[in-house]
């Protein structure tokens, strides 16, 4: 495919997580592990019109046991062992400030909702979500997009561990609040789609709301290409987003076309596995006499006029199918077009072949199962490639690293919706109105301005400022200190710090620092040096603060040693301040020091 | 639009919002706004001005859960269900959680039980456990009765609230019992997929399919889905408003446990005998007062105006302020009786150690060792009501049931 399909639909839900504390409880956003965990099952129950989902249908299927480990950052309603509290308003306000900002109409009556996902990523198997407001429109510079509905929503647990019969997950993130922007599907190109989600993303940075961390933006991607709709989950990075989407493009065309050949000569016929463990009677193949040893079967079916569309090129028919097997928790199938391969020879595979009773034109599909699981593979085999030659190729996909997508489950209907009985409808006051009528951020170009003209930042870090969600602590600082300065920490010594010492000062800990140095009215030589103590651990902040060691050191001190220091040393000031510095422990003011050096000299 | 006589749950709706229209279902009144689920599933709420009805709901739009039959081939349990949270799902009128789910929806989730146990489903009663009534124990053990001639075990679905009253009354009630009797429960709604009833039933038909001669509870043993611990009726007790191991069996460890489809029965226990023998009197006119400091005179005798006996819940070894000796002199010489128990929960009531309990003791008052205040107040109604007069401190003291914990060992706290 040489050209992005013009026919493609693109829309988008942008999640982002806000910095409020948790939605539904009073932990803290950031934890550690505590050592303690619970295992869990989840059921799925019928929604609200008595409709079991069938995404959660299909993970039901699964039957796995969940693990979730405990961090301090989390309590009894993480661990669904008792109901939620009222929903956090500080997050409902920064939802509803968002919707403003993109003239979304947003409720007077906010109603939770449970999203039923029993993958375990929700201790309780469902997701509390609420719908803040419909509408509204994102602008970029070449495109524009509608939004569909702004919601407000708990995250769920991150995943840790993935195994076939448990899954580990950690209560760190679940419960932090996440404002999901969803968009019509107006956007036609992948450039398209990067803009529309960089103008959302940027709303919140403007806030300065975002939590940090590197997830805390996370988009899904809907597309579309004539074939159905396929949500592709988790694309945490917007750069990789036009790679995926071209990718996806590709493997639905190459798909359709594959179908569409395979279909001509004559369709795939039915799948029937036959155990047959020594149709090759010695194996050579290390990776079959395991599975035999582990009391499997080797079951075989023909898969009619099949050969060269498994994988052979650009078709890939074999990895919709393993990958559809997988969620059902079955590896090992192996097919024709991958022989030679896994120790089994030419010779083998063509025993294979033979005895299934296939053809030049058929492959065949090879299971290592424990008996009884043929069964169930060769049902979802079935409806796989019945679905993929309907030609509907609709379904959630999840976004790899590599850029590729996996097939996750089928699209989840509205079914799966029901009230979260535990929280009563919330009323959308006069407070919270007021409350996000403030917080309402502008343009990007509105907040670069306002830095520019307020705190005589340059256009470039006055917009890095705003990207890397330094907002609201910039403002605060910047309102008792000088703006450059504050600009230059941030955005110089801080990522310094970090790569020198491989941590930096906290947020918290420079506003302490900043408050000092303002109140007492000491110069930037102060701030960094504070900077590097704390981060270089040689200091903490307690101590710093304790002691008057922020004030630069007095002149006589400075003096005196200055009448040790050889003309030639005199002439590296900044080696000489970081001596004289690391001697007294203080900081040393640099104009001072370079005014008492050309005294010396001029003596 | 106003109000018709359209306003059937899954009507199609049209409705404006900031003057944009918009598709739904109708799907209740709440107060001054209609429920309106959108097309992704969401629920809004909407004045009813801007909502217009466009279609009747299409028949049948609810999905009829397949009830199985019984088909298993293994022991006969039956499943009494008298509500609670295990059977409780949305109200949509309400919006709140309500007694409403069939059980068979759950028993449904576990092919295996349903073929290993052949399972009768008795819908008995359908309330939330606080309005339990001392009749409904009693209807109660009449079922159980009826039911051990059909089956070989019995579990009851009851509210957790006052799930260790109802087992005490039915222990009590119940002296000689041909079949294992599991009252079980959940502390989540079986609508949520976490729910904990799913292993807590499956743990309970499980022990109802032992050879156990005795009213036990079956409830998660801790916060995983892990184990179902078997406790004696008699010595358990809910000791959290809503951890899925709310219930703890006091001062002994429990009976057993079930953990992926096995049994275990560990501890010593009556095993079932010959007959069901049933004695359902009760005396009702009993009450239960926890001391506290500033408790005037006047609440003391308003109870005892309109009881035959009281349980006390005193401080510590069994206390309460001598103000009341006056009182309790009174009331016992007139006949009433009153036992002490203590607000600790864990060890003994002793009367001997301090002067307060000497005197309280002298001036009448009952006490027995460790039985837990519920299990104290049940067993006092029913021994009041089936045994003469002179023998109500004996039998107080006798340990009936396996209410009273002689030996208390380290581990038992």
């Amino acid at each position: 495919m040489d050209k992005f399909p013009e026919n493609a639909m693109i829309g988008l839900e942008v999640h982002m997580q806000v910095n409020v504390g948790k939605l539904f409880c009073h932990c803290p956003p950031e934890g550690q592990e505590t050592g303690f965990h619970v295992d869990r099952h989840l059921r799925t129950t019928s929604g609200e019109g008595g409709i079991v989902d069938i995404s959660a249908k299909s993970e039901e299927m699964k039957n796995r046991s969940i693990r979730y480990l405990e961090t301090s950052n989390s309590c009894l309603v993480d661990l669904d062992e008792k109901p939620p509290e009222t929903m956090n308003r500080d997050a409902l306000s920064v939802a509803m400030a968002l919707g403003n900002s993109f003239g979304t109409m947003v409720l007077d009556r906010i109603s939770v909702m449970r999203k039923i996902v029993i993958d375990g990523s929700n201790t309780s198997g469902f997701q509390r979500t609420s719908v803040v407001g419909f509408g509204g429109t994102i602008k970029g510079k070449s495109a524009s997009s509608v939004i569909t509905t702004i919601c407000l929503e708990e995250d769920s647990c991150r995943k840790i561990e993935d195994g076939d019969s448990i899954v580990t997950y950690s209560l760190e993130r679940l419960g932090i609040p996440l404002i999901e922007i969803s968009t019509n599907p107006d956007m036609k190109t992948p450039e398209e789609a990067m803009e529309i989600a960089r103008e959302i993303g940027n709303r919140i940075m403007i806030m300065g709301m975002l939590r940090k961390g590197a997830d805390s933006i996370r988009q899904d991607v809907n597309f579309s290409m004539g074939f159905g709709r396929v949500e592709i989950k988790g694309v945490s990075k917007l750069t990789e987003m036009k790679n995926i989407l071209v990718r996806e493009a590709e493997r639905q065309d190459a798909l359709q076309e594959a179908v569409k050949k395979w279909k001509e000569t004559g369709g795939f016929g039915d799948i029937d596995f036959k155990r047959n463990d020594q149709v090759v009677e010695k194996w050579s193949s290390k990776m079959i006499l395991k599975a035999l040893e582990e009391g499997k079967g080797v079951y075989i079916s023909i898969l009619k006029n099949g050969r060269g569309f498994l994988k052979n090129g650009r078709y890939t028919m074999g990895r919709e199918i393993a990958d559809a097997l997988k969620l059902i928790g079955i590896r090992g199938i192996i097919h024709f077009d991958e022989l030679p391969a896994y120790g089994i020879n030419e010779d083998e595979r063509d025993r294979i072949l033979k005895y299934a009773g296939g053809g030049s034109k058929d492959s065949f599909l090879l299971l290592l199962v424990d008996p009884g699981r043929e069964q169930d593979a060769s049902l979802v085999i079935r409806e796989r490639l019945e679905k993929l030659f309907s030609l509907n190729f609709s379904e959630t996909r999840a976004a790899m690293e590599d850029g590729t997508t996996r097939y996750m489950r089928p699209l989840s209907g509205s079914g799966r919706m029901y009230p979260e009985t535990d929280i009563p409808i919330i009323k959308v006051d006069r407070d919270l109105m007021e409350t996000a009528r403030e917080l309402t951020p502008g343009t990007l170009q509105d907040a670069i301005k306002m830095l520019q003209d307020k705190f005589g930042l340059s256009g470039q870090d006055a917009e890095t400022i705003v990207l890397r969600g330094y907002m609201n602590t910039f403002s605060k600082l910047a309102s008792s200190y000088d703006g450059k300065t504050i600009s230059r920490i941030l955005l110089q010594k801080m990522p310094e710090a970090e790569k020198k010492f491989g941590k930096t000062i906290s947020l918290e800990e420079l506003e302490n620092i900043v408050s000092i140095c303002s109140k007492n009215k000491y110069g930037r030589y102060s701030l960094e040096w504070a900077v590097d103590m704390i981060s270089s651990g040689k200091m903490n902040l307690q101590k710093i603060m304790e002691g008057n060691t922020l004030m630069p050191l007095e002149t006589e001190t400075m003096g005196k040693y200055l009448e040790k220091v050889s003309s030639e040393e005199a002439s590296n000031l900044s080696l000489l301040q970081k001596k004289i510095s690391e001697e007294f422990a203080r900081p040393v003011d640099m104009s001072m020091l370079a005014g008492m050096v050309k005294e010396r000299q001029r003596k | 639009m106003p109000v018709n006589s359209g306003t059937k749950r899954g009507s199609k709706v049209k409705f404006t919002f900031s003057g944009k229209e918009y598709n739904g279902t109708f799907l209740s009144k709440n107060g001054d706004y209609y429920s309106i689920k959108i097309e992704n599933g969401y629920d809004v709420k909407i004045i009813p001005e801007n909502v217009e009805f466009i279609e009747e709901p299409v028949q049948n739009s609810t999905v009829e859960i397949k009830k199985k039959s019984v088909a298993g081939t293994g022991k006969e349990i039956s499943l009494i269900t008298t509500g609670g949270t295990i059977v409780s799902k949305i109200d949509y009128t309400t919006g709140a959680v309500f007694p409403s789910l069939d059980i068979t929806e759950i028993t449904s989730k576990f092919p295996s039980l349903e073929e290993k146990f052949r399972l009768r489903h008795v819908n008995f009663l359908n309330i939330l456990s606080e309005n339990m009534e001392p009749e409904n124990w009693i209807g109660i053990a009449e079922a159980v009765v009826k039911e051990s001639k059909k089956s070989q075990g019995i579990v009851i679905s009851h509210g957790t609230d006052t799930m260790t009253y109802t087992a005490a009354a039915l222990a009590f009630m119940l002296s000689d019992l041909s079949v294992p009797v599991i009252l079980t429960g959940s502390q989540k709604s079986s609508d949520r997929p976490s729910s904990d009833s799913f292993l807590n039933l499956a743990g309970a038909i499980n022990f109802a399919g032992t050879d156990l001669g005795e009213v036990c509870i079956a409830m998660h043993e801790s916060m995983s889905d892990d184990r179902v611990s078997l406790m004696r009726g008699v010595r358990t007790r809910k000791m959290h408003s809503t951890r899925r191991d709310a219930f703890r069996s006091m001062g002994e460890k429990p009976l057993g446990f079930f953990k992926a489809g096995v049994t275990e029965l560990n501890q010593e226990y009556k095993k079932a005998g010959p007959n069901t023998e049933l004695g359902t009197k009760l005396e009702t006119r009993v009450g239960m007062l926890y001391f506290h400091p500033g408790m005037q005179l006047e609440d003391m005798e308003s109870m005892m105006e309109r009881k035959r006996g009281i349980v006390i819940m005193g401080t510590g070894l069994g206390h309460m302020a001598l103000k009341f000796l006056d009182n309790i002199r009174k009331y016992t010489r007139d006949g009433g009786k009153i036992l002490m128990t203590s607000q600790c929960i864990n060890g003994p009531v002793n009367l001997d150690v301090y002067a307060t309990g000497r005197e309280l003791a002298s001036a009448g008052v009952t006490w027995v060792e460790n039985m837990l205040p519920e299990t104290a107040m049940v067993k006092m109604m029913h021994v009041m009501a089936n045994y003469p007069d002179e023998d109500f401190e004996k039998i107080m003291r006798t340990n009936l049931r396996g209410e009273i914990l002689y030996r208390e060992t380290a581990g038992g706290f």
